[in-house]
Parts: structure tokens; sequence; C-alpha cells
């Protein structure tokens, strides 16, 4: 069973970690994201020209990419923490009765709160130049469904990668692969027709579509989108767990 | 109450980790087995204590680890009542990282205990832990020692049903053993259970109601502790008397005289103040000259007097012969012991072949404790 002493216990403890320490810490964790965004505006909104949804609604580029990029990073920073947590705690799986599902949960949860951080600023920001949208709430339910999803695939890789440790190596180059079959830097309209189905084909897209929907169209997504999204999160979810608990008899012996 | 039933662990051994998902997919073995426990059924009623001994590698840390819950038994069934803490492997599983504070949060939250409840007791942990300044830093820069006292303050002030101890209570220094056994002997009279495996037999004598030997996996006796503790060590000794009739068969290849037999004419039982008499018989193969040494000594290898036929300026022995060798009112205590005879050469510098009596057992007669008795006088006025 999930332990919530322990879980609250250790979630404080992962973020604070992350932000006490030493002083250059802290600015990394703001800095590292910063040069990202200035990196992929300069190469799409400068050099290749990337102009969203153009005729359509008159967004500029640097909105379009922040009013989704956040929740990737912390979709990407999840994943790839969770994959190695359970490996990296062998010490203490292998010595304590513990409720071991905690470690990829916290790695998970811990990465959304950086991010989300920056998220919030977004949405400050955007609410004093342009103007605030009712639409925006609906966000939160979205973010809860994409959090569930990373769980569960948090679960399987992280138990996944207690048999097979090259996983976290893996899904390091996975990542940065699907990043670009998201639409995140660039919209799905500018894809040409004959690779679209890529996106298509990645969970990801449709949360990145339905965030873009509420965020920058401020209109209530297509119902089939918000269905499609809440069955597979879910679905994730309990599959992962299963996969997790399943696999976890052997952790010990592995470890 | 702790009632195990049957439990067997068996390892699957792989080549690498990944073997294992690969067996699971093509459904074809690919692992060597490895039965690391065998069939143990123990119960263990309230308030009693367990000790668990045995060569390393005979499976008492896996019976330990399944009894906390860290280790899934392949068969057989456990039933424990109670809240468990456990001591494996030098003091728990704390993080490196985390302070000892931290670490206290961490694990009491793992035991299910809310951080009101810690904060309650957190100031008697660091106080029994003694690590003053050292509680505010990381766990990964402890010494051994401190990491067992961390571990072992919050283990007791958590205030387990049932305490597990690998070899935890050797790494303290003195002052913190004794304060631990204390409190050991403290939570037994409160009727918990502790199960606890050492390689002393002395504590394993001092706080166990009953002794689990283990040998290959499977419980080779369980019982009174003295009881199984001596047979434990007779054991050991044959060991090593094997090893050294090994090493023998390597240094003396050509053997000029060996001794064929050390017999103890009382045979197996005597009481204190017995006269004891031995019998070495001696083969020469060469013509050569010798001397015999005896060497008395408890079944822990505490030697209490080794004697020499050179020492007692005899002359060399020469041929086949037998030596009966006595010792008049023996003063030994209760205890199990033996003998060690030698054959040496005349001038002392080889030993051609060391031999090994049977044990013998003194009866107790008197009540003093000790190795063996001397003559003594109380001077009061």
């Amino acid at each position: 069973m999930l332990n919530i002493n322990l879980l609250y216990y250790l979630l404080k403890k992962e973020i604070k970690s992350l932000y006490i320490g030493s002083a250059l810490g802290m600015l990394w964790i703001i800095l590292r994201p910063l040069l990202i965004i200035a990196v992929f505006w300069l190469v799409f909104s400068e050099i290749m020209k990337v102009r969203p949804y153009a005729g359509k609604v008159n967004v500029p580029y640097i909105v379009f990419m922040l009013s989704t990029i956040f929740f990737w990073f912390g979709f990407q920073e999840g994943i790839m923490r969770a994959s190695t947590s359970v490996i990296d705690k062998g010490e203490i799986i292998k010595k304590v009765y513990m409720p071991i599902e905690v470690f990829p949960v916290v790695s998970v949860l811990s990465s959304y709160f950086n991010h989300i951080i920056g998220s919030v600023i977004f949405f400050f920001v955007m609410a004093v130049l342009y103007s605030p949208s009712v639409m925006w709430v609906l966000v939160i339910p979205v973010i809860v469904l994409q959090i569930l999803f990373s769980l569960g695939f948090g679960f399987l890789l992280s138990s996944l990668a207690v048999y097979v440790r090259d996983i976290p190596q893996i899904m390091n180059i996975i990542m940065q692969g699907l990043f670009f079959l998201t639409p995140i830097v660039y919209p799905v309209d500018n894809v040409p027709e004959k690779v679209r189905f890529l996106f298509y084909l990645n969970p990801m897209t449709y949360f990145v579509k339905t965030y873009q929907d509420l965020i920058i169209f401020r209109v209530f997504p297509h119902y089939l989108n918000i269905m499609l999204l809440f069955v597979f999160s879910i679905a994730t979810f309990f599959i992962g767990l299963k996969v997790f608990r399943k696999l976890k008899e052997g952790f010990a012996d592995v470890l | 109450m702790i009632r195990a039933k049957d439990i067997t662990k068996i390892y699957k051994m792989y080549e690498k980790p990944s073997a294992r998902l690969k067996e699971l997919i093509l459904k074809r073995p690919l692992h060597k087995e490895f039965v690391a426990l065998r069939d143990i059924s123990l119960s263990v009623v309230d308030g009693e204590t367990i000790g668990l001994i045995g060569d390393n590698g005979a499976g008492k840390s896996t019976l330990l680890k399944i009894f906390a819950g860290v280790l899934r038994p392949t068969h057989g069934e456990l039933e424990i009542q109670g809240t468990i803490a456990s001591l494996l492997e030098l003091g728990a599983g704390f993080h490196p990282e985390f302070s000892g504070i931290e670490n206290i949060y961490f694990y009491g939250s793992l035991l299910g205990f809310s951080k009101d409840d810690i904060k309650n007791k957190i100031n008697d942990i660091i106080d029994f832990s003694e690590l003053k300044d050292f509680i505010y830093m990381p766990v990964k820069i402890y010494s051994s020692g401190m990491y067992v006292r961390l571990a072992f303050s919050v283990a007791m002030i958590i205030d387990p049903d049932v305490l597990l101890i690998d070899e935890a209570l050797s790494v303290g220094d003195l002052h913190f053993q004794k304060k631990s056994t204390d409190r050991i002997l403290e939570f037994k009279k409160r009727g918990k259970n502790i199960l606890f495996c050492s390689h002393s037999m002395y504590h394993i004598n001092l706080l166990c109601d009953r002794v689990v030997w283990l040998k290959d996996g499977a419980i080779e006796k369980v019982g009174e502790p003295f009881d199984v503790t001596s047979s434990y060590e007779s054991y050991q000794r044959s060991k090593d008397e094997e090893v050294l009739r090994e090493k023998g068969k390597q240094f003396y290849p050509s053997l000029s005289a060996y001794i064929e037999n050390i017999r103890i004419i009382n045979g197996d039982e005597i009481r204190s103040g017995d006269t004891m008499r031995i019998s070495i018989s001696v083969k020469t193969i060469k013509d050569l000259e010798y001397g015999i040494a005896v060497s008395l000594r408890r079944n822990d290898h505490v030697v209490i007097l080794t004697v020499g036929s050179f020492y007692d300026n005899l002359k060399p022995f020469s041929g086949d012969r037998e030596i009966i060798l006595e010792y008049p009112n023996i003063p030994l205590l209760a205890g199990t012991y033996y003998f060690v005879a030698y054959l040496m050469d005349s001038n002392l510098v080889n030993i051609y072949q060391d031999k090994f009596s049977t044990e013998f057992r003194v009866l107790k007669n008197s009540m003093e404790p000790g190795l063996c008795y001397l003559k003594h006088n109380w001077i009061v006025d």
C-alpha cells in the first residue's frame, strides 16, 4: 500500500533538496530551461521562421511554445528520473520492507512541481498582457491526467530498468526524438501530411493539442480527444502499476 | 508471535539481469538454481528471543530478510503478528544523502508513524544514539559504529513488536554494546520477540532462549542455547581439523613417524577432580628419535596447558610405542574440552604431525564459573 506519510516526507525532501543546497544549483534549475527555450526560439522562430497557425489566430511564436513546453519538461524529466529511481534506491530496497512504489512517484511528482512553476509564471504574464480565459481552468484536469499517464509510464520503466539496465539510456534517446514528434516547437499543421501520422502515434501529441486548444484558441477541445486522454491515462497508470507490482517481487533478488 | 512453515528460498542465478526477462518471455529456462533455505519451520512465542548461528552463507541473513519482508520466500508460509523493525547488515537502510535527523523521519514514516509521533520521540532517539552534532550530517559520512548506533536507537525507540538483528551488536564500542544489550534485555522482558544472528556465542548464550543452527540452508539443530552452541563449536573444530589434516599432507608428504591414535581412557564424560589418562600411540616408519607434546584446550580453542616430554626432561622416545599421560585430580570446571597431541623431532624443530582427540565433557559439580579450579583462601578477620 502507498504510505502517505512517507510519500509526503520524501516528496518534500526531494523538492527541498533541489532548491536548497548550493546557490548555483538553484540558478541552474532556472537557467537550464531558459537556455533551452532561447535556443528553440532562435532556431524555430528566427531561423526557420515558423509562424504557428498563421492566418487562423495571431499568436507570437514564443507564446505558442511556452504554452506547452513546461508540461513537456515535467514529463521528460519525470520519466527520466523515474526510470532510474528504483535502481538508485537498491541499497534501501534490499534492506527495508517498504512500499517501493513511492520512488517513481516521488520522481514524477517532484519533476512536475519544478516545471509547473514555470507554467504558472507564463499564465500570469499572459493574463496581464492579454486577458485571462475561463478555459485555462480546464488545463488543471488535463495536467492531472498527464501526471497519471507519466506515473504509469514511470512505474513501467522503473521496474523494467531493474532487469534491463540499459533502459534509462535508451529512454534518453527516445525522449529526445519524441520531443520533435510532439507539436511543441512547431504546430502539427506545419508537418507534411506524409509524416503527420507519427505525431498521432505519440500520446503526448494529444495532451499538447489539448493545451493549445485551451490556452491559445481558448476553445473546448473535441470531446473525442478528451475521452481518449482520459482512457489511456488511466489505463497506462493501472497497467504500469500492475507491472510494477508483479516485477517488484524480484527486486531484492536482482538489485 | 512468529510462525514460519516450510520456508524455502531458491535463487535463480542468471548470467545477467536481462536473462530473467528473456526467460519470462521465451518460457525457456535460462537459470541455475541455488537453494539458500530449505524447509525452515519455526514457531516463536511472545517474549522469546531466538538466536541464529551458522557459517557464512548458511542462510542466516536470507532468513532474517524473509522475516523482515524484504525477500519473498520461494514457497512456504510466514505469519508475523505486530510491527517489525530490522537492523539488517549494519543499520537498516538509511538514505545516505539524508542527515541523521532526516533519516529518523524517513524511517519513522516508513514504519507508518506520523510526523508528530516522531517529533515526540526524536529527542530520546538522539540522546540514546549519542551522535550529538553528527545527527545533522548526512549519514554517508558516518562511521560504521555511528551508523549502528543510529539504527539501533531508532529501532528501539520506535518500539516494534518484533526486532530482527543481524550482526549489528558487534559493531558499536563496548559502552554502546553494553547499553544496547541492556535495552534488548529490557525489551525482552516486556514480552517482545527478538531474532538475532551473531557469530558471538557469548552474546547468543547471554540473550537467547532458543538457538537455531543453520547449515547449508537447513536447520541442523534447535534447542537450548548452550547445547546448540557447543555442538556448533565442535563442528567448527572438526572443520578446522580437516583443514589441518589437508595442510599436514602438504607439509609432510613423507611421514617418517605418525600418531596412530589418541584416546581418552576415561571416556567422554568426567568430573572435576577425576584422575584423567590419555593414551597416545605412535608408529615409526624410519628409525628416529621423537618427543610428544599434548595441548589441553577448551572447545573454543582456548589453550589451558601444553605439556611436553622434553619440558619434563624425558629422554627422546624411539620405535613404535604407546605413551600414557596422566593428569591426577584434574581441576577443570564444567565445559567441553579436547586434546591435541604433537609428534616432534628430538630437536623440537619439526612437528611431524598433530592429532586431535575426541571431545570430552566435564560435568558440573560446583557453582563456580570459569575454566579451572584454583586453590584459594579468603583472609577475613
